[in-house]
């Protein structure tokens, strides 16, 4: 199954400070809602506050995104340019 | 992204260096920007400011100034729906919170800081506009203030907002505060790492707020309609923002609000948010009349954003042969009145261009009693940069080593991981090194008090939102609308591009920026990201064009559009036994009508698969021993450009960041009494650097393409502001011999570090 990592602390008041989830889902939308059912309010929140990288390239809102079975997912917090 | 075709070695146009479609209305003067709008009936809208630095608004008594003759409309944050917090505006990179973004526009309760906007008026002239500002009545309840950032997280300090408790923490503050949000980004074992460490540096550096500077003040015209619906001309980063910022503010349907870019005389970042655009809606739909508003420079200063103060204090652990071990950086930012300082990128650029295997960062976003921050290009990372490039040079003096050898050993390179997680991508820093080391100035000898620095920079780069058309004219012609104000070239940029991909002269393409209602939606010019997402969304409609140019000489020639080849506007019929004539686009666009309609493909996509980029500068100084004033002599920037496009106008941002930043480092800084005014908002008085000021900046752009992108384009815009703080300071340190870790590097300063003990 694919893994979760986050190296922020953007998520912990959701997930407790916990860095690494294990996920069954196969595109970044099954991925997000799986992480919202395991901590309540998550899945709004990275739907709002993050991007993610999937084995090295950074998706910002592309929910349709697959995920495979060893891609490595890295939630990143979303950065303003100016 | 991945369908796209891949990149090409022999490019035409790409990489040349044609005449930007805007230039010449742009040194003829003929351009036309916000400012020099005008409608008939149109009233002049002028803006009450609060005086007060932190005041509450007991009340506001609009009636004398409404019965004065010629004022039309008056406005108080009354005229405005309360937003709930929960309200976010779509599409954008960043979270934006629309009722602060609307209690920034108008105080509403509360003025936050001095020149925070209480009231506003429109009136037949400027100079009755003025009168009846004097004319509104406010009672302000002033409060004890806070303008320092650090004062500011004092449990004691004046208190801007009693329902904010920090956010980021395991555990949420039942105490209200100051401090706004907490981020922390880590890896590895920090206590083992600095355990193993040779040696452990520690130093604390600081920053003052500087304003993005740009020439043009903002300014807008807005018309609503008997009806409710409205258009709107103004200066902005993007129209789509002001659109969806605006509408939401003032509370109407988006399609009911027309937005259309004026052109832009510079915005940094600072012209992503908006200030104007929903006063002059309001007033405008209060006096049934078209409603002009034109920012003084003294309201750029006070009442928009500049980027944030920032304290830095810096740990490093590295091993005697320069192997960086251990990095420990905390970062606060200054958010000004409203949460929101850029301290996440902080958190993320601070060790992003070194490979440190024991690192944390943290960040502290803290809201002072100052004009909400804006972005600035490349936000909170020319910050950073300033303090672990300044620690790095400290150290290599401490190691004995040359201080590109040490960024040499510690380097990120492909396939390294950055601090934020994700691994990093078709990145060039180590190239970007090696042309510094390679160019003559690395080598040039120094004089008397002459000092050299060095410097890298990381910035992320931005894909997103993008919507274009593109459309072949019966004349083989070509238009083009794309949804992004140009600020740095966008249109040679964009016009090249489809040039490129459709095969015809740079001349014969002509591209708009047009309004809300003229083409779908895209994000900001920000970030980096318009000749990516753009350029992206160009290709592809110009290759889905291609397709259709070859389906229709087909159709002409009555054989399928495989046989039929298509190279530099001319369409060639490989059917065998047929001695067709080739025809040329403008041939095939002429029969349109007959074969299936207009040649014209619309292409609107989320751009992803943006690649990063580094700048590495080097900076000479010559410092006055008598009086501390820096010249500087001599500044090369190398950057990791992907593929330059249009290399001019490359070369142009990278020289625009470099000037920028040396500003930042040398003299910019908001000065605030002890009332929390402002002491300096007229250019007189914030000394920003003009041509005279600085050498010639040379430039080296090094190309590591981005696969992503069919031409291999990356970004350009913002990171080389990031190096320059920390090069200057670099070389003023080389120069006399002590650091000074607090910008800006004001003669006063440098002099009182000369003279002291």
């Amino acid at each position: 199954m694919p893994v979760v990592r986050v190296t922020s602390s953007f998520c912990d008041s959701f997930t407790g400070g916990l860095t690494e989830f294990e996920v069954a889902a196969t595109t970044v939308r099954g991925m997000m809602r799986e992480l919202g059912a395991r901590f309540p309010g998550l899945a709004e929140f990275l739907e709002a506050r993050a991007a993610v990288a999937i084995d090295g390239t950074i998706y910002r809102n592309a929910w349709l995104q697959p995920i495979g079975p060893d891609s490595d997912i890295v939630l990143i917090p979303r950065v303003g340019g100016g | 992204m991945n369908d796209m075709k891949p990149i090409k070695p022999d490019f035409k146009i790409v990489g040349t260096r044609p005449v930007r479609p805007d230039g010449v209305d742009k040194v003829t003067g003929k351009a036309a920007y916000a400012a020099d709008m005008a409608m008939p009936g149109m009233l002049h809208g002028r803006i009450k400011r609060s005086p007060h630095a932190h005041a509450r608004i007991v009340s506001i008594d609009t009636r004398k100034a409404l019965a004065l003759k010629g004022v039309k409309a008056v406005i108080t944050a009354e005229d405005f729906p309360e937003l709930d917090p929960s309200i976010v505006a779509a599409g954008g990179e960043a979270h934006h919170n629309m009722a602060n973004y609307s209690a920034n526009c108008m105080a509403r309760g509360k003025a936050l800081y001095e020149g925070h906007a209480v009231a506003a008026v429109a009136a037949t002239s400027p100079s009755i506009a003025r009168q009846a500002l004097e004319l509104i009545e406010v009672v302000y309840e002033p409060m004890p203030h806070v303008t320092d950032l650090l004062e500011a997280m004092k449990p004691d300090a004046p208190l801007l907002h009693d329902n904010m408790f920090t956010q980021g923490l395991p555990e949420t503050p039942t105490k209200a505060s100051n401090i706004a949000k907490f981020f922390k980004q880590e890896r590895g074992n920090l206590e083992e790492g600095f355990a193993s460490a040779d040696l452990v540096f520690e130093q604390r550096y600081t920053t003052q707020p500087v304003h993005q500077g740009y020439i043009e003040p903002h300014a807008c015209v807005a018309s609503v309609s008997a009806d409710g619906q409205a258009m709107v001309w103004c200066s902005s980063q993007g129209q789509f923002m002001v659109r969806d910022f605006s509408a939401k503010i003032v509370g109407m349907n988006q399609a009911d609000l027309r937005v259309v870019p004026a052109e832009i005389g510079g915005g940094f970042g600072g012209k992503t948010v908006v200030y104007l655009e929903p006063l002059a809606i309001v007033l405008s739909r209060k006096a049934g009349r078209p409603v002009k508003i034109v920012m003084s420079r003294d309201e750029v200063f006070r009442a928009t954003g500049p980027t944030s103060a920032s304290v830095m204090d810096v740990k490093i652990g590295v091993m005697k042969d320069g192997r960086i071990v251990a990095g420990d950086v905390d970062c606060k930012f200054q958010a000004g009145g409203f949460t929101g300082s850029p301290v996440m990128a902080a958190t993320m650029t601070a060790l992003a261009s070194y490979d440190v295997p024991h690192c944390r960062v943290t960040g502290w976003d803290i809201v002072t009693n100052t004009p909400k921050v804006a972005a600035y290009r490349a936000p909170a990372a020319p910050n950073a940069a300033f303090a672990v490039e300044s620690a790095l040079d400290e150290i290599a003096r401490e190691l004995g080593m040359d201080p590109m050898t040490l960024r040499e050993i510690n380097a990120v390179r492909n396939g390294m991981t950055a601090i934020y997680g994700a691994p990093l991508q078709h990145i060039g820093l180590v190239e970007t090194l090696d042309a510094i080391k390679q160019h003559p100035h690395y080598e040039a000898p120094l004089g008397p008090n002459q000092g050299r620095g060095l410097a890298v920079g990381f910035w992320f780069n931005g894909g997103g939102e993008s919507s274009v058309t593109v459309s072949i004219n019966p004349d083989g012609t070509v238009s083009v609308a794309t949804g992004t104000p140009d600020i740095g070239g966008s249109r040679a940029s964009s016009a090249m591009m489809v040039a490129e991909a459709l095969g015809v002269p740079y001349e014969k393409v002509r591209p708009i920026v047009a309004d809300t209602a003229s083409v779908g939606f895209n994000e900001i010019t920000g970030g980096s990201r318009v000749t990516f997402s753009n350029g992206l969304a160009l290709v592809r409609a110009s290759e889905q064009l291609v397709d259709e140019i070859r389906l229709r000489a087909g159709l002409i020639w009555d054989v399928p559009a495989d046989q039929v080849a298509y190279a530099d506007g001319i369409a060639t019929c490989l059917a065998p036994d047929r001695a067709e004539t080739p025809l040329l686009l403008g041939e095939i666009a002429d029969k349109a009508a007959h074969f299936g309609g207009p040649l014209s493909k619309e292409v609107a996509l989320n751009a992803d698969g943006v690649a990063p980029c580094f700048g590495v500068h080097l900076c000479d100084v010559e410092v006055d021993p008598d009086t501390g004033n820096v010249t500087v002599l001599r500044y090369t920037a190398a950057q990791d450009v992907g593929r330059a496009i249009h290399p001019s106008y490359v070369e142009g941002q990278i020289q625009g960041g470099a000037a920028q930043g040396i500003g930042w480092a040398l003299n910019e800084e908001y000065v605030f009494n002890a009332k929390g005014q402002m002491e300096n908002s007229g250019f007189l008085d914030y000394r920003m650097p003009i041509a005279s000021d600085l050498p010639m900046i040379d430039t080296i752009m090094v190309e590591v393409p981005n696969p992503v992108h069919p031409y291999g384009v990356k970004g350009v815009g913002e990171v080389p502001i990031v190096p320059p703080l920390a090069a200057v300071a670099n070389a003023v340190r080389d120069a006399i011999g002590k650091r000074i870790c607090d910008l800006p590097l004001s003669p006063t300063r440098i002099h009182a570090a000369m003279t002291a003990g």
